[in-house]
């Protein structure tokens, strides 16, 4: 029943709200990318992720 | 933060926050692939070589001036060139001294920054950038071979022993806080999971790949056939007869660093993809909607839009406006800024339609231009955002289906 929500139609992007958070506060511990990109998508659904300003191409 | 003083359109302004000085206009280096030198815009051969101070004050000033008018706690100032540490020690010393004490009298936190090829990288360099906290980005482009492949000397002399020389320096723990990341450009002829992992070989907190600058008149490398935009978005998978070999080599580096058993470096491109395919803020310039706001500065006070826009046309990235006649503001108010700041309504239909747009935004802006249509037309790397985006996207998508699938006793048991 947790099943995120893709993709008979491979445009259609995933739903991570159909994950409980629980479940991914597990995965955001983690010190690899996906570990990461969920941590950022935590902080950013609770609003304590820091504004980031678009980043200039050709200047990190 | 947004306001609505300037400009026109229904979009809210959004002000700079991010300033682009070009302190010196001409490169140790001549890559063959540099939009600066070698693109459809010369503006750099009639620009004073470097910014002068009068030029540094007064762009400084009016940084502090769009802090104060817009209630900015914070902006970041970007060195760039050409290369810019070719202003030299006494000059980029002076230069960091003007701007630190203009800036701190408005009270606006500055983050300073420079993008460098890390040729002339010595000890006094970081030496100084260090007393006036510049972190440092340096352009590398993989293994010598790759690197060398397009970043030489004007007398075809290859650069990577002396970038790497530099990036040693670096990289040493009195300098190391300095360390901001590589960008490397992506060139296909050189294996993307070597590229990414000499660029590993150097510990660089954050990476970035860059795709070569190219337009529908002038497509990129391995897609010259590329010259008319598609009529309509691209369904997933690209059409069986279109190449999409961009696509391919950041899809093989993206899974060598996905797979990856702990983060061994942050890489800009794949984290802001996945952030806008799992629905949340995508920023950077090269993908996603959030609206520009970087202004740059040339060595003459001229503001400028993004040098990119040098591939596109003589004058393209020009606004007709200085630091000494005219403030930032108004360069909010340019055609260019108020389409790149609309979102979803600046881009073509065809991207309007697409249902990956949140997370390509069109790509990057430069990439759009069509002689015939401007910039409303999707980017000239289209079919391979498109197939890049689907890739990261099935991978997340496996990756959730295992989070929820994984029963929570044993998902919580693991490290």
């Amino acid at each position: 029943m947790d099943a995120p929500q893709n993709s008979h139609d491979s445009t259609r992007l995933v739903d991570i709200s159909t994950v409980p958070t629980c479940r991914l506060k597990v995965v955001a511990r983690k010190n690899t990318a996906w570990g990461h990109a969920v941590r950022r998508h935590l902080q950013e659904r609770d609003g304590s992720a820091r504004t980031i300003d678009v980043v200039f191409d050709s200047a990190l | 933060m947004t306001t609505t003083e300037a400009g026109s359109g229904d979009a809210p302004v959004v002000p700079f926050r991010q300033f682009l000085l070009k302190v010196h206009s001409l490169c140790n280096l001549s890559c063959d692939y540099c939009y600066v030198y070698f693109a459809a815009d010369q503006s750099w051969r009639r620009r004073p070589g470097a910014m002068s101070l009068d030029i540094v004050r007064q762009a400084a000033d009016r940084i502090a001036e769009h802090a104060c008018e817009h209630r900015l706690p914070a902006v970041r100032v970007i060195l760039h060139g050409g290369e810019p540490l070719l202003v030299g020690k006494a000059h980029l010393g002076e230069l960091l001294t003007v701007l630190a004490e203009r800036l701190a009298s408005s009270g606006v936190e500055v983050h300073c920054s420079m993008q460098s090829n890390g040729i002339l990288l010595d000890e006094e360099f970081l030496t100084l950038l260090h007393r006036h906290r510049v972190g440092v980005a340096v352009s590398l482009d993989g293994a010598p071979a790759a690197h060398d492949r397009h970043r030489r000397f004007a007398g075809g002399r290859p650069s990577h022993a002396r970038v790497a020389e530099g990036l040693r320096l670096l990289n040493d723990p009195r300098h190391r806080d300095l360390f901001v990341g590589l960008l490397c450009t992506l060139d296909l002829a050189n294996d993307p999971v070597e590229t990414y992992e000499a660029l590993l070989d150097f510990a660089p907190p954050r990476v970035d790949f860059l795709l070569p600058h190219g337009t529908w008149r002038h497509p990129p490398p391995g897609l010259e056939h590329r010259t008319i935009p598609p009529e309509r978005p691209p369904a997933g998978v690209s059409p069986p007869d279109e190449p999409t070999p961009y696509a391919r080599w950041l899809g093989a580096a993206f899974d060598r660093w996905f797979d990856a058993p702990r983060m061994e470096t942050r890489v800009r491109m794949f984290e802001e993809v996945m952030s806008g395919v799992l629905g949340g803020a995508v920023n950077t310039e090269a993908f996603g909607l959030t609206p520009v706001d970087l202004v740059v500065v040339e060595t003459d006070g001229t503001m400028e839009h993004s040098d990119s826009l040098k591939v596109v046309a003589p004058g393209a990235p020009e606004t007709g406006l200085d630091v000494f006649r005219h403030s930032f503001t108004e360069a909010l108010a340019t055609e260019t800024v108020r389409r790149r700041q609309s979102g979803l309504h600046g881009l073509a239909p065809v991207c309007r339609d697409c249902a990956l747009v949140q997370v390509c935004g069109g790509g990057l802006y430069t990439h759009r231009h069509h002689p015939a249509t401007d910039f409303q037309n999707p980017s000239v790397y289209c079919h391979d955002l498109a197939a890049f985006i689907t890739h990261v996207n099935s991978r997340i998508h496996t990756e959730l289906a295992h989070v929820a699938e994984t029963p929570p006793e044993q998902s919580s048991a693991l490290p």
